[in-house]
């Protein structure tokens, strides 16, 4: 079977993260988003691409004016930005037109991103909605890593990374956690759910921890969490330990269990203050040659 | 009237013609050639070609010139180099020119070439921060010159490639008046990469010591920093320019470009297989068990060992398979735990670029039994992935020296031990592996012994 580039793309693993696109709409919410960007390109000298995508209303009334309008901006929040970056990345600016979604996907797919960062917004019922959905489609169909940041989430390092394990290894959460791992002396905290440790769930983390073993020397800490839904379970855990980034992948698991959070398709993402990164979970090794 | 000199080592082909493009010149009264103790016919082609010739007392450039500048009988003298053939007409007229007109002391002759690679990265750099009045000379290494001999005699010669810096420097600094001219177009042989190493070390060493020399000592801390930054400077652009689009496979040599282990057809050759099981079986630390294996082979004959890997059998495509990938602009190494001397012998029969394993010590054609692990397979404070003892660490190492990023490398292997490399690999190929979580991690699988499959990842 072949599958496209894009679908196969890993997350980078020679201890080096190249590109990372922030979504920009000039609200408050860019700011952290941009602020968090800053501060992993300082420590992996990685460029940062802000992008804005002009939405319909614009384009049906003043399109041309509105772009420039646009880019004027995005090259004054480069100018305000730029002093920040000590590393040997630098800030790229575009304006796109069209269907924000695909622009997006177009974007991350021609200029190779590695991580979008998203800031979310203070508390918006549509808005949540709108971006919740984004997030995971957004990790679904470029398979890079969505970072998601609140404004309470602006710790300047991920010292306790927080992964939570079901169904079958997350290899592309593990080679992101021990990039983020090998830069930040992090401890990688693997967590399912008791109820789940059967012996199938055992191995899994078992093989898990071998995994980051076999590839890294961050330490890594395994625990088995009392409850019903692991992404509620995986919360709970990460405040209580104080954790600094959780890695979870779009899929039902990590959606917030009751029936409003259903509704309002709640994702982890915005029940936590701390930063959650949704990591799209397909297998590494898809193309198999008998 | 003129004293032509010409320094020759082993320049038979060429010294006729060099002696009679001399006596085809106005003002050439005198045509010396100084043989640096050639091996070939030099001498006797050219005193058969009637001209004057000396036998240097020891080998380098520098004495000869300076008993050439002894035996000299004119004022102005000239020297050619022996292997250039044809010279620009009118090549002495225009070196001389200058002198007898009372213009110059001494005079430079520049060419258009076609190559200059030190002259370019090391002596001019090195001029224009110690001898900034000579930073405007296009060629300072340039081996024609003319010149008087009361000025000539004043000089020290170095004795190898710094001796026509050398001289250019002793020049300046005696205040002789000092032209450049242009004498036209010369094709010069580039010199080999092993060469420019040497030459670069000798034209650098005759600069500095010129500069150490003067009085208000030229080389100063700032000017050593200088020139480490520009060293520093330079060699990244190298790099960079060497490989922009270089892309690079690297193989695992056990299981996979063999279709077995060298070590257990060693074991089962030399009878050593339940010991090598029970070293497997209780050593858990890789770098103890490298060497206590190394040790089963010890007094074991280079040939040998050399006999069992030619024994064994490769992968049945490898060869085309790694020569298209050289096509495509690979370049294609092996990482082995395995020994340089079986990597190596593997690496010529495939046609890789280069194997890095462990060195297997000998003595007398024998092996010792100890077992010498590179540097590269160590980990540092750089290692992507923090093990002290891993391929990845040595694939780290061959992707800085070649500047390849990670990302473009693809990395093939078979076992537990290639799981690091496979997954910091831009591409990881896990091949008819037995290990289920490096299958998890590749990239892609390879199920069967059959390397083609890889070509479509290139």
């Amino acid at each position: 079977m072949q599958l496209s580039s894009l679908q196969l793309k890993l997350v980078p693993m020679s201890g080096k993260l190249y590109n990372i696109l922030v979504p920009v709409d000039f609200t408050a919410k860019n700011k952290w988003a941009i602020a968090k960007a800053i501060e992993l390109s300082n420590s992996f000298h990685c460029n940062i691409h802000l992008v804005h995508v002009t939405g319909r209303r614009q384009r049906i009334f003043n399109r041309n004016n509105y772009a420039e309008a646009a880019l004027e901006k995005l090259v004054q929040i480069k100018d305000l930005y730029r002093q920040q970056i000590c590393g040997e990345g630098s800030i790229e600016i575009s304006v796109l037109n069209g269907n924000r979604q695909k622009q997006l996907v177009n974007y991350i797919q021609q200029y190779d991103m590695d991580l979008v960062i998203t800031g979310l917004p203070k508390f918006n019922l549509i808005q949540r909605i709108v971006s919740s959905i984004s997030i995971s489609r957004l990790a679904k169909k470029t398979n890079v890593p969505v970072l998601a940041i609140r404004a309470s989430g602006l710790v300047c390092h991920f010292k306790k990374i927080v992964l939570p394990v079901s169904g079958e290894i997350p290899m592309r959460q593990i080679r992101l956690a021990t990039l983020l791992g090998r830069a930040y002396k992090s401890t990688v905290y693997f967590v399912s759910l008791r109820k789940h440790a059967d012996n199938k769930n055992e191995q899994i983390l078992d093989k898990a921890l071998e995994v980051v073993q076999s590839i890294s020397t961050i330490p890594v800490q395994c625990f088995l969490l009392e409850g019903q839904n692991l992404a509620k379970s995986t919360l709970e855990f990460s405040k209580k330990i104080n954790a600094d980034l959780i890695m979870v992948n779009p899929i039902k698991d990590f959606r917030l269990p009751g029936l409003w959070n259903r509704i309002t398709n709640k994702l982890l993402s915005y029940g936590s203050k701390i930063p959650v990164v949704t990591v799209a979970q397909n297998n590494m090794a898809t193309d198999t040659t008998r | 009237m003129l004293t032509v000199i010409i320094p020759a080592l082993n320049e038979e082909k060429t010294i006729a013609q060099v002696i009679n493009f001399c006596r085809s010149e106005p003002g050439v009264s005198e045509i010396i050639v100084v043989d640096d103790r050639s091996e070939d016919t030099t001498a006797t082609i050219a005193r058969e070609a009637k001209a004057k010739v000396i036998i240097s007392a020891a080998r380098g450039k520098g004495i000869s010139m300076k008993e050439g500048i002894e035996a000299a009988s004119n004022e102005i003298i000239v020297f050619l180099d022996a292997d250039i053939d044809p010279y620009p007409e009118k090549t002495i007229n225009k070196l001389t020119t200058p002198l007898l007109n009372n213009e110059a002391d001494f005079v430079k002759g520049a060419f258009a070439r076609n190559a200059g690679r030190v002259t370019e990265l090391v002596a001019k750099p090195l001029l224009t921060i110690l001898f900034p009045g000579l930073s405007h000379f296009s060629q300072p290494l340039s081996g024609m010159i003319a010149g008087k001999k009361t000025f000539f005699q004043k000089i020290e010669f170095f004795n190898d490639y710094g001796v026509d810096i050398g001289i250019l420097i002793d020049m300046y600094l005696m205040k002789a008046r000092v032209q450049e001219i242009n004498i036209g177009y010369i094709e010069n042989k580039s010199k080999p990469w092993e060469a420019l190493g040497k030459m670069s070390r000798e034209v650098s060493r005759a600069i500095i010591t010129k500069a150490q020399g003067q009085e208000n000592n030229a080389l100063t801390m700032e000017n050593a920093n200088s020139l480490e930054v520009i060293q520093r400077e330079m060699n990244n652009v190298l790099r960079e320019n060497l490989s922009a689009h270089q892309k690079m496979i690297v193989f695992d040599m056990d299981d996979t470009i063999l279709k077995s282990r060298y070590i257990n057809e060693c074991a089962d050759a030399f009878g050593f297989r339940p010991k090598l099981e029970e070293l497997r079986f209780n050593e858990k630390d890789p770098i103890i068990l490298t060497k206590r294996i190394g040790l089963l082979l010890r007094n074991r004959t280079m040939d040998e060992l050399l006999h069992i890997i030619s024994n064994m059998e490769m992968a049945d495509n490898i060869i085309e398979v790694i020569q298209n990938f050289k096509q495509k602009g690979y370049l294609v190494g092996i990482i082995s735990h395995s020994y340089t001397l079986i990597a190596n012998y593997v690496k010529q029969q495939i046609g890789a670029d280069f194997a890095v394993a462990h060195q297997l010590e000998f003595f007398d054609g024998k092996a010792t039994g100890e077992v010498n692990l590179p540097s590269y397979f160590f980990g540092s404070p750089d290692s992507v992935c923090g093990h002290s003892f891993c391929k990845t660490n040595a694939l780290q190492h061959v992707c800085e020296k070649h500047n390849v990023p990670m990302k473009n490398c693809i990395a093939v292997g078979d076992n537990k031990d290639d799981r690091c490399m496979v997954a910091y690999a831009g591409k990881g190929v896990a091949f008819c592996t037995k290990d289920d979580l490096l299958e998890k991690i590749a990239y892609k699988n390879i199920r069967e012994r059959n390397f083609e499959p890889l070509l479509a990842l290139a």
